[in-house]
């Protein structure tokens, strides 16, 4: 009964969202950057447009760690990928302005190379966490081709293997990016996240930063100022 | 139980939403998001701290309800403290300690606003919590065991390394307008009161309470 009950508000709330699907794109981003957690990262993301109002998608991010924790213990060498599913949602918009709500819960895969320190690469201590961000997003068309983003993001990571713990919590970050409209079909676009940080009694991150730069493909619908909006990403 | 979570996410996304839409044509309630930089007059320095306040402007505009939060982090803030170690103990052979700082606060605002000419002014007055302390830095991040220094920190500092407190902070903020309607930028200052807040450093609990900070800031808002 409760399935039934639960496909079927899917379903209509699915159906509400896809009338007036007067704008729907699709959107590939292609991002490489640098955080005090990486030494380098690289982002994958597609998003798709579903209407003016809202856009979902997933993102694949590869960090080649330089500060990241394990049971709240820093390494240095490792691998660490995560697999996450923004989404934002059109809260207000008056002329050039708009703001947009935020989620994005995603699954961090990370480990570290030779744990025991034994000089021999023989050996690996993986690490799985749950991620949470939220956000409100400030979006402002300064152009016609020109899109300046900014906002609060409150991201959260537990880890919840090997040991359950909080690596960071809830302490609001800024956001910024600028987005340009560099032909038809392609936009390029800088983006960062800045703020404190604080988890697992203070052993882990203290500080958190991320910058960004990239390339946005679109597809389907020719872009509009709409196809601007930056989301944050780590 | 994850797919009616699920759901109840989208359905309240969706009117959320809706509602918003609503509101903003009518105008009844405003939001705002402002980011800031800040300076905190401490008792030997002065100290860096990034925050924002968001939240929503009611009343035509004349009262903002929200969240105020900033913090003033060891990473931005390069100075660093010394102290002897608790009971004589000694970290990597050595009593004396080598100290950095970290302090956030989160709470509830709200604040009154009204116009003067072109310029806004607004009364933020915020309550909370704050929570802070004081860490090993650097190499001294490593533990000579393995343990976590948190660990360490606890131990050398009796356990008073870190502490939270009740948080209360009044200011007064201009807003000057920019030739984009929905965008200002202005600076305020605060003052700020931290009650219940003690460490092994600082046992007096005086060090973040009755200072003065400033801010700088860009504010983002319907109007």
């Amino acid at each position: 009964m409760n399935k039934k009950i639960t496909v079927k508000t899917c379903g209509a709330i699915l159906a509400t969202l896809f009338i007036q699907n007067t704008s729907a794109q699709s959107i590939v981003d292609v991002g490489v950057g640098a955080s005090n957690m990486d030494r380098y990262s690289t982002n994958l993301a597609y998003r798709h447009q579903i209407n003016d109002n809202f856009r979902v998608g997933f993102e694949i991010r590869y960090g080649s760690p330089k500060y990241r924790f394990v049971e709240a213990k820093p390494f240095e060498k490792g691998y660490a990928w995560s697999l996450s599913l923004p989404l934002s949602f059109k809260i207000a918009e008056q002329d050039r302005i708009r703001l947009d709500g935020f989620f994005r819960p995603g699954f961090r895969f990370q480990g570290i190379i030779d744990p025991d320190n034994n000089g021999k690469e023989d050996s690996l201590l993986n690490s799985r966490a749950v991620l949470f961000e939220a956000g409100l997003l400030v979006n402002v068309k300064l152009t016609e081709k020109l899109n300046l983003s900014s906002g609060v993001l409150l991201p959260t990571a537990l880890e919840i293997v090997p040991t359950s713990l909080f690596e960071y919590m809830g302490t609001p970050n800024f956001t910024g990016g600028l987005s340009y409209l560099a032909s038809p079909k392609t936009i390029v676009f800088i983006k960062g996240i800045t703020g404190p940080a604080f988890g697992a009694s203070g052993d882990t991150y203290k500080y958190i930063w991320s910058a960004q730069a990239g390339v946005r493909f679109t597809f389907g619908k020719n872009p509009t100022t709409k196809s601007l909006l930056l989301e944050p990403s780590f | 139980m994850k797919k009616n979570i699920i759901t109840i996410i989208i359905a309240m996304s969706a009117i959320l939403t809706i509602k918003a839409q609503e509101v903003s044509k009518s105008n009844k309630i405003g939001w705002f998001i402002t980011p800031e930089i800040g300076a905190m007059f401490l008792e030997d320095h002065i100290g860096n701290a990034v925050g924002a306040s968001f939240g929503i402007k009611v009343w035509k505009d004349r009262l903002k309800i929200g969240i105020n939060a900033y913090g003033r982090s060891g990473p931005i803030n390069p100075k660093t403290f010394t102290v002897e170690a608790y009971n004589g103990q000694t970290y990597k052979g050595n009593r004396t300690l080598r100290l950095r700082a970290d302090y956030g606060t989160l709470g509830l605002m709200i604040a009154p606003t009204f116009n003067i000419k072109k310029m806004q002014i607004d009364v933020p007055i915020s309550y909370g919590m704050a929570g802070g302390g004081f860490y090993l830095v650097g190499e001294d991040r490593k533990t000579p065991d393995g343990a976590r220094v948190s660990e360490w920190e606890n131990k050398l500092m009796n356990g008073e390394d870190a502490a939270s407190g009740s948080w209360l902070e009044f200011g007064v903020r201009g807003f000057f307008p920019t030739k984009i309607k929905g965008i200002q930028v202005g600076a305020g200052v605060h003052y700020s009161m931290v009650q219940g807040w003690k460490t092994y450093y600082d046992p007096s609990g005086e060090f973040y309470n009755n200072k003065f900070r400033a801010s700088m800031f860009v504010n983002f808002g319907s109007y």
